[in-house]
Order: structure tokens, then C-alpha cells, then sequence
């Protein structure tokens, strides 16, 4: 049509003198363009009606593919929980796929796969899940989980970090706590010591104030070999419930681990069905007391009647050594004659008396009866009641 | 109205008024195409859910394909018999041979007839039927306005790409497949309206469905520069199951072609029996099929997985296709790509995955070769999977495996697909002679002598 328009304004130019019959030609053109805008207006709205009704059948559509989605995480959710990988993979598949947006079907998804096997495509699942939000918390922990999973300890590191870093949704910190317990046991099973025990200041610098989270951050310093931490979590956790078993045995444990026997001795008692290692412990413990001689604010008579008990335990336990151990060598025997005399000539001593108010005179003679101790343990093995003695000799080292 | 009243300046007037309103009417095409393309998405989706369901029977598999293909028979051979297949040559033909014109009946018939057959589980694309959608709708609202032919013929290419920007979210590959696969020319006057409407089309379809891309596609980078050469085998295996693909899609047809007259109604059923008992064992090449695209770009299919998928796929395809369904190839072919790559990729990762990438990015570069061998589109293939990707590195390997897939295919197959399909209905556009040669310099050749004069 433009073209026609050029044409008759062409010829208006040339022929000025024959006006009417072009002119109505040229009338007839603008009343096309008239006409023409009359149909785009008309369009204009038809389009718009026509946008609003795809508009809702579109919305629809999305409802009925997002019940979809719903329906097949439902079913994958069930399989994956039966143990039939294949069909929860096809199913949570499905539901992902239908929903992409959603962060609940990924991520089981992920586990999905991750159960069946499929590490990389789960990491890819996250990863591209992680590409929409880098510093989502959820997801990260989600990688970092998968990474632990399969022993990645660089990229678990990684993600567990990006995960503790991230804005949690929940105000009070809660998920947040509970990574980094994840991530500090993560650490422990692949012996960062020094990486677990920094995040577990951070993480009781953080505490809600509860028996349960105080136990938990004990058991872990426990764990992490820091029992002096372990000790102030327990008895924090004790201060709000002082009956609680968890916390009791935690701090009766980690007394234990520090030499404090008369505290590992006084928590354990008050647990109500102790574990066999809270037994054993308490009674070691209890060992250990009755039979330190050189414990503190000992009366004479006393300290004398431990030292006695101990050498002629360890006579007693060098004869059965010997007998136990016939084959072998002449070195080895001579030493533990060698001890066994040393040790008879001392408790003679000790039996008359002799310079036993010397405080030296003690040393030198607990010093003997660790050095049998040691012989005895090195060649014939640990006995039941070497035990005590081994933490006793432990509790004096820098004395013997 | 006299000519006094026509003063230059009036004239100058009216003329740019007149250029205005065209280009409002543009505007307003790309809305409507785009709505039509969505509206059809959403069509299939519904009528697919509506006779299969959330996890299909064996017997609504086997069934349902040639009973709703019986129905869509009767209604392409009695009233709507232009609208079978894809739909792209048929626009073509219409820009090329009729002035544009399209009659009313056909987008309304290709919408009928496209949901059924694409909504029953035929292997077929929603691409192509969206273009003839698009482009009858624009032709049918220049009719009815009273433009001129010239603008009439315009229009087509402007629904076109305004429904291919719709429908496959890429409105650059859209405006650029308009003007290598519609026009035939990439110097095209009409690349103005034809971008108008594009983005136009593209910001209804977002607004209506979302920002999610059509598939999500894994970061892309080339490990090491010898990975070319196996992007280079890709392009190769690419050309040949391309040249497998037409030519079976060819000969079937030709069968399907040379049945009695009266066998018309009946023979996109006869496609419906074999379709279904496919979907009995391989349900995955149901329809479109682009969940499976989607995984077999991010790696989430074993490699024989691939192979049964890439063959049942080409199958599937040929069989809707051939026997007269409505919908087109543009979508199976980047099924098949993408399979193919996915497996080339798989295979290669094996032999050496320190020097090659993911096999995702195969599959991507797979998508493209087999668009390049089978469509004949390369210039559109790698613009389609660039903005697929948003990611320019994927740019080299995909037009190294482009390259050889379209030559490989033009050189054993000397007419492209859509001109293959025409010829055999009987019509020959003026451009669709036996191309000369392959090699590069012979695709330069060929290139320069299809610019017209």
C-alpha cells in the first residue's frame, strides 16, 4: 500500500491539473489507513483479551504439572524410603523436572541418585541447583553431605564452610548449629583435630542454653581430645539439669580423661545404668584411689600399706610373667630376676621401716614398682589390674 | 478528500502513518503468534496429561496413538488437508509461491490437528506447526484488513518467527531461521519486523510461562584443544544419521505417498499402531520429548540408554511424520542430536576424560549438528544453541560439528528436507534446485549463488 501512495503522490505532482479523480484515489487510501487503524485497535484489544485467557490456561496448566510434581515426589519420596532406587530416581526425576524451581524435589532428587550410586550426577543436580543461588545454605550442605559422602574431603570442606557462611532462614540459628556439629564431626573422622576444635569454639560461643545442646558440644571437645572444654560443657549443661545421665557420664568421663579420679568417680556414681565403659571407668576410678600411695594427705600407715600391696603385686605378677614367657630370651629373664630382686630388697625396707619418712625413699620406690610394671606389660601384656596402676603411674609421671 | 488538501507535507503524513501502522500490526502479530504458540504448548500438555494420565497403562500406550490418529485422519483428509506434517514447508510454499496468502482453515486446522497428534504420544515436533500457526495467523489478519499483496506477503515471515521465538524461547535463532529457512535470504528487508516481532512474541511467552529455560544446560568449556576432533567425529556422525533420517523420512512417505486415494483417513492410524506398540517398550519418545533432551544434556543417561533412544527416536519420527500426522521434526531432531552427542560424549569421556569435557556438552553440540545435517540450517542451528547455552565457548566446537554435518549431508543429499517434502506433494519453489557440490569451497559457491540478484 505504501507503494500505491508513492505512485498517486507522483502523479499529484506531475498532473496538478487533474485533481479529482486522484484525489478521490488518494481519499480512498487514507480512509484505508483509517481503517487500518481501526483493525489495529480492534487487534490491540482481541490481543489482550486473548492474553488474559492464555494468561489463566497457562496458570491452570502450571497447577496441574505442579500437582504432578507433587504426586511424583510423593512416590519417589515412598520408593526411596522402600529402598527402590531405580524407581524413586525415575519418579523424584520426574517431579524435578516438572518443578524445577523447587528445592525440596532437587535435593531428593540428589539423594536419590546419591543412594543409587550416581555421585556425579547428584553433584550435578546440587551444583546446578547452587549455580541459581551460590550462598543458599541448604544447598550447600546438601553438597557438602554428598561430598562427605564419597570422601571429598576438599570439596565438603568447601561446601560445609559456604554453608556455615550463609544466611539461614531460621532466626535463631538452630540449622546453622546443627551444620557445624556436621561439619566438626566431618572433621574428626578425617583428623583435622585443630579445623574441629576451632569450629566447635565457634559453635559454643553459640550455644542455645539447653542440657541437650551443652551435652552435645561436651561429647564433641570429648572427641576432639579437649576434655578441659568437654568438662565446662558437661557442667554447664549440669548446672541447668543436674540429673542428667548424659551430661553426668560426659563429665564423668572427660574427669576421667583429665587424672581427676575422685570427679570421674563422683559423676559416674550418680549415673543411673551406666554403660560397661562408664563401669569399668568408674571402677578404675575407684581403683586408682584406693590405691594411690602417693596421693595426697595420705597418713603414714596408709601410704605404707599401698606401697606394700603394690610390690607384692608386682613380685606376684613378675613370677607369673616369668612362667608365662619360658621361651624367652636370657636378657629378658635376667631383667625380670633383676627387677624382682630390686623389688624384694625394697619391700624388705619397706616391711621394717626403714627411712620411710623420706619423702625420696617413696619415690624411688614407686619408681621401681612402674619400672616392673613396665617390664611385665611389654613382655606378658596388660593385666586387668595393671590398669589402675598404668593411670597412677600416669597421674605421678613427673615423679617417676 | 480533494488534492488540495494534499500538501507534501500532508503526503509525508499519511505515508508515515501508514508505515506505523504496519509496524503496530507487526507488533500486534508477534503478540498474537506468540499467544497462539503458547496456547498450543499448553494444548498438548493438557490433551498428553488428559489421555495418559500421570503414569500411562500399557493398553492407553498402545491404544491411544491410532485411535486419536483415526479421528485426526478423518479431519486432515476431509478439511484440513494442507496441515499435515510439519507445517514449515508449507509456509515456505506460501511465501514463496502464493503471495503469502494462507487460508483461515489452516491455523485453525493445524492447531486442531497438531494438539491431538503431538497430545497422543506421536514422535513429533510442536515447532514447525507453531510457524504455519504463526504465519497463517498473521497472513489471515492481512486479508482480512484489506492489505495490499506486498504487505500480506510480508507478514508471513513475521508470524513465523514470531511463533518459532515463542515456542522454542530463542528469538534470535528465530528471526534468523526465518530468514535462511522462509525468506532465503539473510539480507532480508523484512529483518526489522521480523525482530519486532520476535521479541514481542518472546515477552508474552515469558511473561505467560516463566524465565525457565527451555533446557537446563550444564557450564560448557573445551578441556583441551584436541577435544575438536571428537566434536569433529561427532560432526560426522551427525551428517550421517541426518542423510539415515531424511532418507528413510523420504522413502516412507513416498510409500504412505503411493497408497490409494482413499486411504488418506487411514493412514496417520496405521502410524498410531506402530507408534503405539513402540511406547509400549520405549515410552520416553512419546511426543516432544525434551525431558529427555534435558537429561541426556546433564549426563543423566547411561550410553545405551542413548543408542535405544537416539534410534527409537529416529524411528518413531519418520513413522508419525511419513504417515501424515500433524507435527513437525524440528524438536525430534534435537532429540536425536542430542542422544547422538550424548553418546559420542559418553565414549569419548571413556578413552580420555582427563582431555574432554562433560558429555552434556555433546549433547549439546549433537543438537546442533543434527539441526545443521537435517534441517539445513546451520546459520539458525548455532545461534539456536548459543542462546540455549548463553555461554560463547560453545561456539567453536558447535560450528566444527556443524560444518562437517552439513556438508556430509548436503553432499549424499543434494535438496534439503522441507524442499524434499514439497517436491514430493508436488510443488517446486523457485530456489529448490539440486545443489552443487559439497566441500567448503563448494558451500561457499552455493551460498553465493543463492543470494538473489
Amino acid at each position: 500500500m505504501e507503494s500505491t501512495i508513492a505512485a498517486r503522490m507522483t502523479n499529484v505532482a506531475r498532473r496538478p491539473e487533474q485533481k479529482s479523480p486522484i484525489g478521490y484515489e488518494l481519499g480512498r487510501d487514507i480512509q484505508q489507513v483509517r481503517r487500518e487503524i481501526a483493525a489495529v485497535l480492534l487487534l490491540a484489544s482481541v490481543a489482550v483479551v486473548v492474553f488474559v485467557v492464555t494468561r489463566e490456561l497457562a496458570a491452570w496448566e502450571r497447577r496441574l504439572g505442579l500437582a504432578d510434581a507433587s504426586r511424583w515426589y510423593s512416590e519417589g519420596s515412598a520408593r526411596l524410603a522402600d529402598g527402590h532406587l531405580d524407581q524413586a530416581v525415575a519418579a523424584l526425576r520426574r517431579a524435578h523436572t516438572k518443578n524445577p524451581a523447587s528445592q525440596a524435589y532437587a535435593i531428593a532428587f540428589a539423594h536419590a541418585l546419591s543412594a543409587s550410586g550416581r555421585y556425579d550426577d547428584a553433584t550435578r543436580v546440587l551444583t546446578s541447583l547452587r549455580e541459581g543461588s551460590p550462598e543458599d545454605p541448604q544447598i550447600n550442605l546438601e553438597l557438602a553431605r554428598l561430598a562427605a559422602a564419597h570422601d571429598d574431603a576438599e570439596d565438603a570442606t568447601r561446601y560445609f564452610r559456604s554453608a556455615l557462611y550463609g544466611v539461614w532462614p531460621d532466626g535463631q540459628g538452630t540449622d546453622r548449629r546443627a551444620a557445624r556439629v556436621e561439619f566438626v564431626r566431618f572433621l574428626l573422622r578425617h583428623n583435622e583435630r585443630t579445623a574441629a576444635v576451632a569450629e566447635l569454639v565457634a559453635l559454643t560461643a553459640n550455644l542455645a542454653d539447653t542440657v541437650a545442646e551443652h551435652t552435645d558440644a561436651g561429647r564433641l571437645m570429648l572427641d576432639a581430645d579437649e576434655p578441659q572444654r568437654a568438662l565446662e560443657q558437661f557442667r554447664r549443661g549440669l548446672a541447668l539439669v543436674p540429673a542428667d545421665k548424659a551430661a553426668l557420664a560426659g563429665a564423668g568421663e572427660a574427669s576421667f580423661t583429665l587424672g581427676d579420679y575422685a570427679g570421674a568417680r563422683r559423676y559416674l556414681l550418680q549415673v543411673r545404668e551406666p554403660s560397661p565403659k562408664q563401669i569399668e571407668e568408674r571402677d578404675l576410678a575407684t581403683q586408682v584411689l584406693e590405691r594411690d600411695p602417693l596421693a595426697p594427705k595420705l597418713p603414714f600407715s596408709e601410704r605404707r600399706r599401698r606401697l606394700i600391696a603394690l610390690f607384692e603385686g608386682q613380685v606376684t605378677r613378675i613370677d607369673s610373667c616369668r612362667t608365662l614367657s619360658r621361651d624367652a630370651s636370657a636378657a629378658h629373664t635376667d631383667q625380670l630376676d633383676s627387677l624382682q630382686r630390686e623389688l624384694v630388697t625394697i619391700e624388705d625396707r619397706l616391711h621394717r621401716g626403714v627411712q620411710f619418712d623420706s619423702g625420696e625413699f617413696v619415690d624411688t620406690a614407686f619408681a621401681s614398682v612402674i619400672r616392673a610394671y613396665r617390664a611385665t606389660t611389654e613382655n606378658c601384656g596388660l593385666s586387668a589390674t595393671d590398669k589402675a596402676l598404668g593411670l597412677i603411674g600416669r597421674a605421678h609421671e613427673g615423679r617417676v | 478528500m480533494t488534492s488540495e488538501r494534499l500538501r507534501p507535507s500532508g503526503t509525508v503524513s499519511l505515508l508515515l502513518r501508514e508505515r506505523q501502522v504496519f509496524l503496530a500490526l507487526t507488533i500486534i502479530i508477534g503478540v498474537l503468534a506468540g499467544l497462539s504458540a503458547v496456547l498450543f504448548t499448553v494444548a498438548i500438555d493438557a490433551v498428553s496429561r488428559g489421555l495418559f494420565g500421570l503414569a500411562p497403562s500399557t493398553t492407553r500406550l498402545l491404544l491411544v496413538p491410532p485411535v486419536v490418529s483415526l479421528f485426526t485422519g478423518v479431519l486432515l483428509a476431509s478439511f484440513f488437508p494442507n496441515v499435515r506434517g510439519s507445517g514449515v514447508p508449507q509456509t515456505e510454499a506460501a511465501f514463496q509461491l502464493h503471495g503469502g496468502v494462507i487460508p483461515a482453515s489452516v491455523p485453525i486446522g493445524k492447531f486442531l490437528t497438531g494438539v491431538m497428534c503431538i497430545g497422543s504420544g506421536h514422535s513429533i515436533g510442536r515447532e514447525g506447526p507453531s510457524v504455519q500457526i504463526g504465519a497463517g495467523i498473521a497472513s489471515v489478519i492481512g486479508q482480512r484488513i484489506g492489505l495490499s499483496p506486498a504487505r500480506i506477503k510480508e507478514l508471513v515471515p513475521v508470524g513465523t518467527a514470531a511463533a518459532l521465538a515463542a515456542a522454542f524461547n530463542t528469538p534470535v535463532a528465530a528471526v534468523i531461521f526465518t530468514l535462511e529457512e522462509i525468506i532465503g535470504d539473510m539480507n532480508a528487508p523484512l529483518l526489522g519486523s521480523t525482530v519486532l516481532a520476535s521479541v514481542a512474541s518472546v515477552i508474552v511467552e515469558r511473561s505467560l510461562l516463566g524465565n525457565e529455560p527451555l533446557f537446563h544446560v550444564p557450564a560448557y568449556h573445551l578441556v583441551h584443544p584436541a577435544e575438536l576432533a571428537a566434536y569433529a567425529v561427532l560432526g560426522i556422525l551427525g551428517g550421517l544419521v541426518s542423510l539415515i533420517f531424511c532418507r528413510g523420512l523420504l522413502r516412507l512417505r513416498k510409500w504412505f505417498l503411493d497408497l490409494p486415494a482413499w486411504s488418506k483417513w487411514l493412514q496417520p492410524a496405521m502410524g498410531g499402531v506402530i507408534i503405539g506398540a513402540v511406547l509400549v517398550f520405549v515410552p520416553q519418545v512419546m511426543g516432544v520429548g525434551y525431558e529427555y533432551v534435558d537429561q541426556a544434556l546433564n549426563g543423566g543417561l547411561l550410553w545405551k540408554t542413548m543408542l535405544l533412544l537416539c534410534a527409537v527416536k529416529l524411528v518413531a519420527t519418520v513413522t508419525s511424520y511419513a504417515s501424515g500426522n500433524a507435527g513437525g521434526i524440528f524438536g525430534p531432531t534435537l532429540y536425536i542430536g542430542a542422544m547422538l552427542g550424548g553418546m559420542v560424549g559418553t565414549a569419548v569421556h571413556r578413552i580420555a576424560p582427563l582431555q574432554t569435557g562433560d558429555p552434556g556438552a555433546y549433547a549439546l553440540v549433537g543438537m546442533g549438528a543434527l539441526f545443521a545435517g537435517i534441517i539445513r540450517a546451520p546459520m539458525t542451528s548455532v545461534f539456536m544453541i548459543f542462546e540455549v547455552t548463553q555461554d560463547y565457548q560453545i561456539l567453536v566446537p558447535l560450528m566444527v560439528a556443524n560444518l562437517l554435518s552439513f556438508a556430509i549431508a548436503r553432499h549424499y543429499q543434494k535438496m534439503p528436507i522441507y524442499h524434499e517434502l514439497l517436491r514430493q506433494d508436488g510443488i517446486h519453489l523457485p530456489s529448490a534446485v539440486a545443489e552443487p557440490e559439497a566441500g567448503v569451497a563448494g558451500l561457499i559457491e552455493a551460498e553465493t549463488d543463492a543470494q538473489p540478484a
